[in-house]
């Protein structure tokens, strides 16, 4: 059967290379190099789906050896359970927003749509093939290739000169990161061997000290492409530089490959570690979760809206992921397995309701060629079936039963009641019931900012005239999404399903005891429950004589326009306020009068919050790094001699120094 | 045999030292890389069976470096008129004296510890670690951007000794990059020295130090 | 199963007809305490039967979302209160404290939504603070329900019965009141009585209502006060084991009403708070579920 699987790999790899390689080839007709890099993708993206499941579902890891691409640096895949995981959910997104991005891309056609397809078939090959190799070096290859791939993609409107900037600080960052990567793979390794058996062997021996070093470097690592708060700044940047459907994968699934290289690193190849290692992981969930929810409740740019909350949602699924390692090192594996898996879950399910999102923004974008929803509006009459889909990615990432937000966060609330329930000490039974409000807090305010994303784009009047003259998107996008509105529905439905295989992917993992399968869980009766009343309800309600009569919004007497409704920084200005000791708002009103003070024709109000995090902790950071290199400049005169000079006398030290 | 040709090898390499004339240097150079072409073409043939690797190697080096790269350093030359050197930034005399004993410091103090290390007998070593770092000294001291060029093909050619002194070459994927490298190298140097020529009318790298920020 | 059924339903039956007794009998108790005669307890019913009976009027600006809102809500409550296990501990479908807490967040996500569709200021207002009161509420009632999970071992709310009946309960009941009080709108959170004040939260939302779908959405809001304080019961008052159904659904009624008048009775003695005092006083709730969570954890 392994035969099979490696010509689907085979197949898959062709199929993404072709997609990159076809359209430079044809770049001459542009509706022709966009459809030869869309549909391999697609094909591409069902064949790893199906390896995925397969690596998934199956006990047995599959091995391949596809050769060596280096003396003694094999290309080894390994699909175990964990990178099956990976692997599907990476496929599927990316065939997805491969399909939709036959209608999207259509709005580039003046760009070189060549070069979109084969930087976007490159990164998605790279990040399939990230998750599924079994050797460091590799994995750092194509974790780089994935990272410069996406570098181009982001950059793909160049012209801008905020595109430019995003992408110059998304690089930074995450080369900044791969370094703290590098580190730990080489601490890790001390130098022999690269491939993740050997360093899982090679790390039973090392001392606590090493590994927690370890532990530090690759969360800083993995953390900064994750977007974890303080490490985040990138984020909100650059995902809304991209075209919405690149968004869509960066933020479905791109972020995930930094949570599985968490998973390998810390959890599968340290094993269990000291509790605070889990404590630290937790936290910083629990902060970013915050941080991240509070700041995209201020946007009112779609999708950076949209990112920030990409910061919020991967720190719950490092709550799940802090909660199993706090278990795994207490060595109570069953509950560690079913944290990780509720982990594992939320991202799924971030994976799945983020991309609907990105790609409904991209809708939005597509009709009215605007990002702003405080140009937005009235869209639910003029896009209904987008509406839809968005709507359920908004109720999906709200946490509202029955859609498979809730069903993760509920697995989540109940790895971490369980770390209150297990009675280890005081400290860690308040902890975990404070992670719940923290979660809690997390779930109200993203409630609080899809009501306002939503609220305010799609519903009431259009609040200019690029919303006023927007239509439905082509079909091929609302086709593109509708599976994972289907999917945000169903995984809500039957939680229970995928929770039990991931508790085989997670058992991979954290060895233990066989796993009870979780018992058949509430979502489904509970759905059934509020379908059957809300269906009663509807019969009672349309009831002869219970026909709507239309007439005008009631505004005190004047007939009410579009000026006259609630904005989105007016939604906000509550949050803002109370939470005004994290987001430091800035008020300025000035009025303009001619008469007197009570007769103003003209007043400007401006209110802008604070990124606390850039100005108490990177700035700080960058001027004493300028305030550094000042002083560090006199040894750079700008002779070449003397550069040569250093190198020479380097030279001469270190052969004395090897004597 | 290898002993006479490893003698060139260093001389031409202290003799730069002394050279004011950048014609004289690339002559010098084109006799170095013959030297060594010969030691290559010599090992090749004195083992008990001919070695094909060694032999490209040294036909390699006698293409590239006595034939190839000379001649488009020396028309670059021609082209830019220079035959004299810009102002040293160490003068001659010390320059050489140096060269000495940086000789001197290979043979006496690191290479009898390094041999034994590496268990390797020939005298190749040390000649070949000394033509690195009077490679290395003949850039630092020179302002030229045209006898730095100079100065990194005679740091690989110390390097190309140490490979063949110690274990009989480098693999020859490895070889046939530097080569590429080096040609290149020569290609990007004789554009630039053109270019700065034009823009500040010397080839004075010390002019290029203005340009920093 | 057809029993649980059975019994599930009934349970809906006696809230949806419980609710405005309750909230008839906290309005009267509310007028005795301001000295006024005040309405009967039945009038509530009368307004819901008067709501029904009349035709919708809805804006143009509006699409499905505004006719769904009502069903949401109501059903949302509904299935809420049809989860709290009240006159019988035994095994039900399902109940789970979290899809409880979790069912109120999607009557108030729809909730706002229809404040923000007319396009009206009003609506819009009352939406943002709503969700702002959110944000203080949720973490505090989870914070003080999961201080009872603690002592309970489990989020099934049929082992949750009687969980906070211990002192250290006594502070979670005090902060899950304050909780209470904010979801349902009352002083000094909100004022259920005004209408076109700009102190308005819930009220605002439902402005643009009228006829069947404002009916549902009041008798929505009557449902949502009557099973937050049975769940109130529930937790902190459990019932006697072992007594028939008549007499249990008498002791509920007799239960949930007591705590209503000292609903009644706070709002009476108490003035509005404006609105962005509220976090002094959620934190004030947060403090007592704090205190009752860590005097569980560490005992």
């Amino acid at each position: 059967m392994a035969g099979l699987q490696e010509k689907l790999l085979f197949i898959a790899l062709i199929l993404y290379l072709s997609g990159a390689v076809l359209p430079l080839m044809f770049r001459r007709s542009t509706s022709m190099s966009l459809l030869l890099g869309c549909c391999p993708g697609v094909a591409a993206g069902a064949l790893g789906l199906a390896l995925g499941l397969w690596g998934m579902l199956y006990p047995d890891p599959l091995v391949i050896n596809l050769g060596y691409i280096l003396p003694g640096v094999e290309l080894g895949i390994l699909i175990d359970r964990l990178a099956g995981f990976f692997l599907a959910t990476i496929s599927m997104i990316a065939a997805l927003a491969s399909l939709y991005s036959i209608g999207y891309m259509k709005m580039y056609v003046k760009e070189n749509l060549a070069w979109w397809s084969f930087c976007y078939n490159l990164f998605v090959l790279s990040m399939s093939l990230v998750v599924i190799v079994n050797n460091t070096v590799v994995f750092l290859i194509f974790w780089e290739l994935m990272t410069l791939a996406s570098y181009f993609l982001v950059t793909f409107e160049y012209r801008h000169q905020q595109v430019r900037k995003a992408g110059f600080g998304y690089i930074v960052m995450t080369h900044l990161g791969t370094v703290f990567i590098i580190s730990a793979f080489f601490i890790l390794s001390g130098g022999g061997d690269w491939g993740f058996a050997d360093l899982a062997a090679r790390s039973e021996s090392l001392s606590a000290t090493t590994k927690s070093l370890v532990f530090a470097c690759a969360l800083i690592g993995f953390g900064t492409k994750a977007g974890v708060v303080p490490l985040h700044l990138w984020l909100p940047s650059a995902h809304p530089a991209a075209p919405s459907n690149v968004s869509a994968v960066m933020s479905g699934v791109m972020l995930k490959t930094a949570i599985y290289g968490m998973i390998r690193v810390i959890i599968d190849l340290l094993g269990p570690g000291p509790a605070w290692w889990g404590g630290l992981v937790l936290a910083v969930g629990i902060v970013s979760a915050i941080v991240g929810v509070l700041y995209a409740l201020m946007e009112h740019d779609l999708k950076r809206l949209l990112a920030f909350h990409s910061v919020e949602n991967i720190g719950i699924i490092l709550m799940g992921l802090g909660a199993g390692m706090i278990f795994y090192s207490w060595s109570m594996p069953v509950p560690a397995a079913i944290a990780v898996a509720a982990g594992l879950f939320h991202v799924l399910n971030h994976a799945i309701f983020k991309s609907l999102l990105f790609l409904g923004a991209g809708s939005v974008y597509y009709a009215t060629r605007t990002r702003d929803i405080e140009e937005l509006g009235g869209l639910i009459h003029k896009m209904p079936q987008t509406a839809v889909l968005f709507l359920v990615g908004a109720v999906s990432i709200s946490a509202i039963p029955p859609f498979n937000g809730f069903a993760s966060e509920y697995q989540i609330y109940q790895s971490l009641l369980a770390l209150s329930l297990a009675k280890v000490s005081g400290f860690w039974s308040a902890a975990g019931v404070l992670a719940c409000a923290a979660l809690a807090l997390t779930g109200a305010l993203a409630a609080a900012c899809f009501v306002k994303a939503f609220g305010v784009s799609f519903l009431a009047r259009p609040r200019s005239q690029k919303a006023a003259g927007a239509s439905e998107a082509p079909p091929v996008m609302r086709i593109g999404m509708a599976p994972l509105a289907v999917l945000c529905l169903a995984l809500g439905l039957i939680p229970q399903v995928v929770m039990n295989s991931l508790l085989g992917v997670a058992a991979q993992i954290v060895p233990g005891p066989d796993l009870p399968p979780l018992p058949g869980a509430f979502n489904l009766s509970l759905a059934l429950l509020l379908a059957v009343i809300i269906a009663a309800l509807a019969g009672l309600a349309n009831l002869p004589g219970g026909r709507a009569r239309r007439t005008e919004t009631w505004g005190c007497g004047i007939v009410t326009d579009a000026s006259m409704e609630y904005t989105a920084a007016s939604f906000s200005q509550p949050v803002r306020r109370v939470y005004r000791f994290i987001l430091q708002p800035k008020r300025e009103v000035s009025t303009d009068y001619s008469l007197l003070p009570y007769f103003n024709y003209r007043m400007h109000f401006e209110e802008r919050i604070k990124s606390v995090i850039r100005d108490f902790l990177y700035k700080p950071l960058r001027e004493f790094t300028i305030a550094l290199s000042k002083k560090w400049r006199c040894i750079q005169c700008g002779n070449i001699n003397l550069y040569l000079g250093y190198i020479f006398v380097t030279l001469i030290i270190l052969l004395v120094w090897v004597r | 045999m290898t002993e006479v040709l490893a003698f060139v090898f260093l001389m031409a390499g202290l003799l730069m030292l002394s050279g004011r004339i950048v014609v004289k240097n690339i002559t010098l150079l084109a006799i170095q890389s013959a030297a060594l072409s010969g030691i290559a073409f010599y090992l090749g043939f004195a083992g008990s069976e001919i070695s094909w690797h060694m032999m490209f190697m040294g036909g390699l080096t006698l293409a590239v470096k006595v034939i190839v790269l000379p001649m488009l350093l020396y028309r670059t030359a021609i082209r830019v008129v220079v035959y004299r050197e810009v102002p040293l930034s160490i003068g001659m005399g010390p320059s050489l004296l140096i060269g000495v004993l940086l000789v001197a410091l290979t043979y006496v103090y690191i290479v009898p510890v390094l041999l034994i290390e590496i268990h390797s007998q020939t005298m190749l070593f040390p000649v070949a670690l000394s033509t690195v770092l009077l490679g290395c000294f003949f850039m630092v001291s020179r302002r030229s951007a045209f006898n730095q060029i100079i100065g990194i093909i005679e740091m690989e050619n110390g390097l190309f000794l140490c490979a063949l002194a110690v274990t009989g070459g480098m693999p020859l994927i490895i070889e046939l990059g530097i080569f590429f490298d080096l040609l290149v190298g020569a290609i990007v140097m004789g554009i630039m020295t053109h270019k700065i020529r034009g823009t500040f009318d010397t080839l004075d790298t010390k002019e290029l130090s203005r340009l920093k920020g | 199963m057809t029993v649980n059924i059975l019994s599930v339903l009934g349970q809906m039956a006696f809230l949806l007809l419980m609710a405005p007794l309750v909230n008839g009998v906290i309005k009267k108790a509310k007028a005795l305490t301001q000295c006024r005669r005040g309405p009967g307890i039945l009038q509530s019913y009368f307004d819901i039967v008067k709501f029904l009976r009349r035709d919708p009027v809805v804006s143009v600006q509006t699409s499905w979302i505004t006719l769904l809102t009502p069903l949401v809500c109501l059903g949302a409550y509904l299935a809420a209160g049809s989860i709290i296990p009240l006159w019988d501990h035994r095994g039900i479908v399902f109940g789970d404290l979290i899809a409880f807490t979790y069912l109120f967040a999607l009557a108030r996500f729809f909730l706002g939504l229809a404040g923000l569709e007319p396009g009206s200021a009003f609506g819009g207002m009352g939406a943002s603070r709503e969700m702002m009161i959110a944000t203080l509420v949720e973490p505090v009632m989870v914070l003080g329900l999961f201080g009872l999970v603690l002592t309970a071992g489990s989020t099934d709310l049929g082992a949750l019965a009687g969980a906070g009946w211990n002192p250290a309960g006594a502070l979670s009941f005090i902060g899950l009141m304050i909780v209470t009080v904010a979801e349902t709108g009352r002083i000094p959170v909100d004022n259920p009585d005004t209408h076109l004040e700009l102190t308005m939260v819930h009220e605002a939302m439902l402005l643009e209502y009228a006829g069947r779908q404002l009916g549902f959405l009041h008798w929505a809001a009557m449902l949502k006060q009557l099973v937050l304080l049975a769940l109130l019961v529930h937790l902190f008052w459990p019932q006697p084991t072992g007594i028939p159904v008549a007499a249990a659904l008498g002791l509920i009624a007799a239960k949930v009403t007591a705590l209503g008048l000292g609903l009644a009775l706070t709002e009476s003695v108490l003035a509005k708070m404006r609105l962005f005092r509220l976090p002094e006083l959620m934190a004030g709730g947060a403090a007592f579920c704090l205190l009752a969570v860590l005097s569980n954890s560490i005992m």
